[in-house]
């Protein structure tokens, strides 16, 4: 018997996206405004990795403790929005579906920033607290935006909600800035236009087991959102109940998101980008097409970080900013090609 | 088997179907025929459990076909809908291995079962060489025949389908429907059919249902409910029937209204063939 074709694809397409990965984090981390010396940075990762003798802890303590959690961070979420995207993109069966063009992101963002501010539940979820509002908040945003698009969920109707729950959302999230004080404030808008920059190892605890959960349900039912792709009838003829699992999985997608701006604030773009080049580089078969994403969406946010953090140096730019550079002469493009999903 | 009794529904105050009762059993192949609008595409609806009934039952492999799980209705029943495969990117043999959902469990690949069922089926239906070919590169027909394959590896009971031939030119809509006539010998399935095409139904079906304004106005073999005066009372146009030469089934020919045949001729013509 034949080995079934998508499983090689599958193998090839994410053992090569690996490959790059690693290569891009390697780069990344090899570069940065502290003046280290390339054999030093790899001693100290091989270091904490195998043992064995280690440079300065000043060194040690930069390398370590603030680009490396940065660097996998990036990629994590990354990651998680290219994934997110897939999932929109599929079950509402709309080429222009994504966190942020969706509004869930924003949602996600006013959660995220309540938590921080208030602290509010830090007693009893501990550092799962922002993540866990920020879901809270993306799955308001998520269900207004389907009540307001309800009939047949066209493209357009879809993005112009999103467009009322994002100003909606936008303007909470300013009003609870502008009776914060001016310390706070600074800090929190460099977030919402999304960053990475002085992220720690906790952080990546903190949001790792959700990104983990989403991505492993939704690749076991991703031939469930190759029937969605096919149409929602085509699902329920084949058995599946319809409703029950589009529900699922635009929550699933949704925990994906909002614990993404949870640590990294509102990063636009990646979501609509990465799944639309893989769709049209491998296909429409979710089961390789939403692994392939996953890994294409964390070679290219830190790729994008490491841009953000060099261009400029020894300023640094918001990542939110060159994901933004990358997807919106993109997103116009799509908008003006017209639109068909998997073209 | 497929078993209806009494169903009736409506819309928004508007009766849409009423009092229809027919059973489809197994190795049987049963047409749906009647004017647009006359409720046969609610009836493919009520039929795959899409919408509930009013009142009446549905009945698939006699239990009410709400009671199924969704699963295992699935496995059961395939439907082919009115508006056929959409134009994604897919390749013929995923699209084709997709009606294996039901069969598989919660992980994304598929069992070596599976894969036999779906080369056994491409190779009935002729798809073999095109099963890399992207379907939305492919022509109504071939696109048509591809969703015919998918219910074929889903291997069900029943079979319903939502006008199949429409829109495909006269070899298409004539490979679709032997297919689906030599599955039916094969595997005993019980066949539900809407066309529009009288005379294909005639040819193909062994029992005709023709309803008008989701009223059953004829229940019976295509000689016996294609007549002259039914055609005109549910129509309101004046055909002339006649026997094909070889299968010796009613065929309906229109005439254009400037040749003036009225009903009292067609019914003498066709009482001389008779």
């Amino acid at each position: 018997m034949k080995r079934e074709s998508w499983l090689i694809r599958l193998n090839i397409c994410s053992g090569l996206l690996i490959l790059i990965l690693f290569l891009v984090m390697g780069v990344s981390i090899s570069w940065g405004s502290a003046d280290l010396r390339l054999a030093d940075v790899w001693r100290v990762v091989l270091a904490h990795l195998v043992g064995g003798a280690s440079v300065d802890s000043a060194t040690d303590a930069i390398v370590w403790n603030i680009r490396l959690p940065r660097v996998i961070l990036s990629a994590l979420i990354g990651a998680a929005l290219a994934g997110a995207g897939v999932v929109f993109q599929g079950v509402l069966r709309n080429p222009l579906a994504d966190p942020y063009i969706l509004g869930v992101s924003s949602g996600a963002a006013l959660g995220a920033a309540l938590a921080l501010l208030t602290g509010l539940g830090t007693t009893l979820w501990g550092e799962w607290s922002v993540p866990l509002w920020a879901f809270l908040f993306a799955a308001i945003a998520l269900f207004l935006v389907l009540g307001l698009a309800r009939r047949g969920m066209r493209t357009e109707t879809l993005i112009l909600s999103g467009v009322v729950v994002q100003a909606f959302f936008g303007a909470m999230l300013m009003l609870l800035i502008s009776v914060t004080s001016a310390e706070e404030m600074q800090r929190i808008q460099f977030w919402i236009m999304g960053s990475v920059s002085l992220r720690e190892w906790q952080h990546i605890y903190a949001v790792l087991p959700f990104f983990l959960a989403g991505g492993v349900v939704v690749w076991l039912m991703s031939r469930t959102l190759n029937l969605f792709a096919l149409g929602e009838r085509y699902a329920g003829h084949l058995g599946v109940s319809v409703n029950r699992t589009r529900t699922w999985l635009l929550l699933l997608a949704t925990l994906m998101t909002a614990a993404a701006v949870a640590v990294s604030g509102t990063i636009g773009f990646v979501g609509l980008v990465i799944p639309h080049m893989m769709r049209r580089m491998i296909g429409p078969d979710h089961r390789v097409l939403f692994p392939v994403s996953v890994l294409s969406g964390a070679v290219f946010l830190v790729a994008a970080d490491t841009l953000a953090r060099t261009v400029l140096e020894p300023r640094e730019l918001p990542i939110g900013v060159v994901t933004a550079l990358v997807g919106v002469p993109f997103f116009a493009w799509q908008l003006r090609r017209g639109i068909r999903l998997g073209q | 088997m497929l078993e209806v009794e009494n169903l009736k529904k409506s819309y928004h105050g508007q009766t849409i179907l009423q009092g229809l009762e027919f059973t489809v059993a197994a190795g049987e192949m049963m047409g749906v025929i009647g004017p647009n609008g006359s409720g046969k595409t609610t009836l493919v609806r009520l039929l795959s459990n899409e919408t509930e009934p009013d009142e009446g039952e549905v009945y698939l492999d006699g239990r009410l076909i709400s009671q199924w799980s969704g699963r295992q209705r699935a496995l059961r029943l395939a439907v082919l809908p009115q508006e056929g495969l959409p134009a994604v990117p897919f390749t013929v043999e995923e699209v084709i291995a997709t009606g294996r959902h039901p069969h598989q469990g919660w992980w994304p690949w598929s069992g070596r079962m599976d894969q036999k069922v779906v080369e056994r089926v491409m190779k009935q239906t002729g798809l073999l060489s095109k099963r890399d070919r992207r379907i939305d590169r492919l022509s109504g027909g071939e696109r048509q025949l591809v969703a015919l394959a998918k219910a074929m590896v889903q291997e069900p009971n029943v079979l319903i389908l939502d006008e199949p031939t429409t829109y495909l030119d006269i070899a298409h809509q004539v490979a679709v429907l032997d297919q689906i006539q030599q599955w039916r010998n094969q595997e005993e399935l019980a066949v539900l059919v809407v066309l529009h095409d009288l005379n294909l139904a005639s040819q193909y079906c062994d029992r005709l249902l023709l309803i008008k304004e989701g009223v059953q106005v004829a229940e019976g073999t295509p000689t016996e409910v294609l007549t002259a005066e039914r055609i005109h009372d549910v129509y309101g146009i004046i055909p002339q029937i006649i026997r094909h030469p070889v299968t010796q089934l009613p065929q309906v020919l229109l005439c254009p209204s400037e040749h003036g045949t009225s009903l009292e001729s067609v019914s003498l013509s066709y009482g001389i063939l008779r």
